[in-house]
């Protein structure tokens, strides 16, 4: 009777929970334009939701995790656009007065799942951008819609519980930064070249780069990883 | 059935407790960027962080029995080092070469996940400015901050793991907006 007792209070303590996670992408995985790329005008943007909107999705073993989507893009969402143009703001609301160039629109949608019945972190997340923009000179308006995905597994996710929904986000923006690229509100006026490395940086620096984004995006796995990076650190 | 229980049980506590985490990296924070571009056209460094002897300073973060380790070195120290650079990179207002350099001395470093209802955490930091090697500003900053927690521990400790990036990221808002620090740093355009 005792073990039942345990067991059931085990189970409602861990089950159901909403665990949080951060979804907050890493930038430096995502490259700078130089500044001579970029373009010479202000753009402003701002969310529909509020910034500290907090939203619910599916985990692992029936549990959820909760996370901000706006508040914690918000930086990544800034870095790109500050990567294209020179003057980048965010407004608190629309319709708010600036003297802005253009400005965005940007609605914030996620989803996760996991096909773990034992642990709770997602192993598989979604995030999507759709963002509207408006040339405030001429009128004119475009809509753009990007979607990342992100996996992780229990053996790389023990030790970081917010993995895939980090590299959902760097998947995300990006495919926002190449979205504006092929814009044609900006065709010709933002570089469509592969985004530029600091001159400074060095041939190892930008291999590290590189294979990170190719473990980021779940092309190779952790032991290739850790074996490459170490090769080219010894090199 | 019962086997099945079983092995979530040990599935749960294996992944749950006595554990040793890294903290997540520290994202960047708009609200800093933007703080630092409004200081104008200066170029500035990020000399070392350390840490002071004060017990209150922990370089390992204890919550519920699970530990929280620096991503970035054995403290926290360099937590807040990769911190305020990675703000001035992201505003390009980072230069390794500036006449304008910050450092500091962690005093204070804690975070308390033990409540059921609220966690919260402290950081302070000794920060030396210089200008040309000649110390302009010396100045205690502090942040202390609060969130909402909870008796499970599955929710609590990763709510104080995501935490920690907040303290830092309000940490050095309170510098950067400090009138010492604007009044050090950002009366000309310095490169």
């Amino acid at each position: 009777m005792k073990k039942i007792i345990f067991i059931s209070f085990f189970i409602a303590l861990l089950s159901g929970c909403a665990h949080p996670i951060n979804i907050s992408p890493d930038l430096t995985a995502l490259n700078s334009s130089s500044s001579a790329e970029k373009i010479d005008k202000k753009i402003t943007y701002y969310f529909t939701e509020d910034l500290e909107k907090e939203v619910t999705t599916p985990g692992g073993g029936g549990d959820s995790v909760k996370y901000k989507p706006y508040k914690e893009l918000d930086i990544g969402i800034y870095k790109v656009l500050s990567d294209k143009f020179k003057n980048v703001e965010v407004l608190k609301k629309s319709g708010e007065k600036n003297n802005a160039d253009y400005s965005a629109e940007i609605t914030i949608s996620t989803n996760s799942s996991s096909s773990s019945a034992f642990t709770w972190p997602p192993t598989l997340f979604g995030v999507n951008i759709n963002a509207e923009f408006s040339n405030l000179q001429s009128g004119l308006k475009e809509k753009i819609s990007v979607s990342g995905e992100g996996r992780a597994e229990f053996s790389e996710f023990k030790s970081n519980f917010n993995l895939s929904a980090k590299r959902a986000s760097e998947d995300v923006l990006s495919k926002l930064s190449a979205a504006l690229s092929n814009m044609s509100m900006f065709k010709g006026k933002i570089s469509t070249a592969p985004p530029q490395n600091n001159s400074t940086e060095s041939s190892k620096e930008i291999r590290l780069r590189d294979l990170k984004r190719l473990f980021d995006n779940s092309l190779i796995d952790v032991n290739v990883y850790n074996e490459r990076q170490k090769s080219i650190l010894q090199n | 059935m019962k086997k099945l229980l079983l092995i979530a049980m040990v599935a749960s506590i294996g992944f749950l407790s006595g554990c040793s985490t890294v903290a997540p990296e520290y994202p960047g924070s708009r609200k800093n960027v933007e703080a630092i571009k409004s200081l104008g056209d200066v170029k500035i460094s990020v000399g070392k962080f350390s840490d002071s002897e004060n017990p209150d300073n922990k370089k390992q973060l204890s919550m519920r029995g699970n530990t929280l380790t620096s991503p970035y070195g054995a403290t926290f120290a360099s937590y807040v080092e990769n911190a305020a650079r990675k703000d001035l990179v992201l505003a390009g207002n980072f230069s390794d070469k500036a006449r304008i350099t910050i450092s500091g001395v962690l005093h204070k470093n804690n975070i308390d996940a033990s409540g059921f209802n609220t966690g919260s955490g402290i950081c302070e930091v000794e920060f030396n400015v210089t200008k040309d090697s000649l110390i302009v500003l010396n100045k205690k900053i502090s942040h202390t901050h609060q969130w909402e927690s909870s008796f499970a521990a599955a929710v609590a400790i990763p709510k104080a793991i995501n935490e920690y990036s907040a303290i830092i990221e309000n940490l050095l808002n309170n510098l950067l907006i400090d009138k010492d620090f604007v009044k050090a740093v950002g009366s000309s355009s310095i490169r």
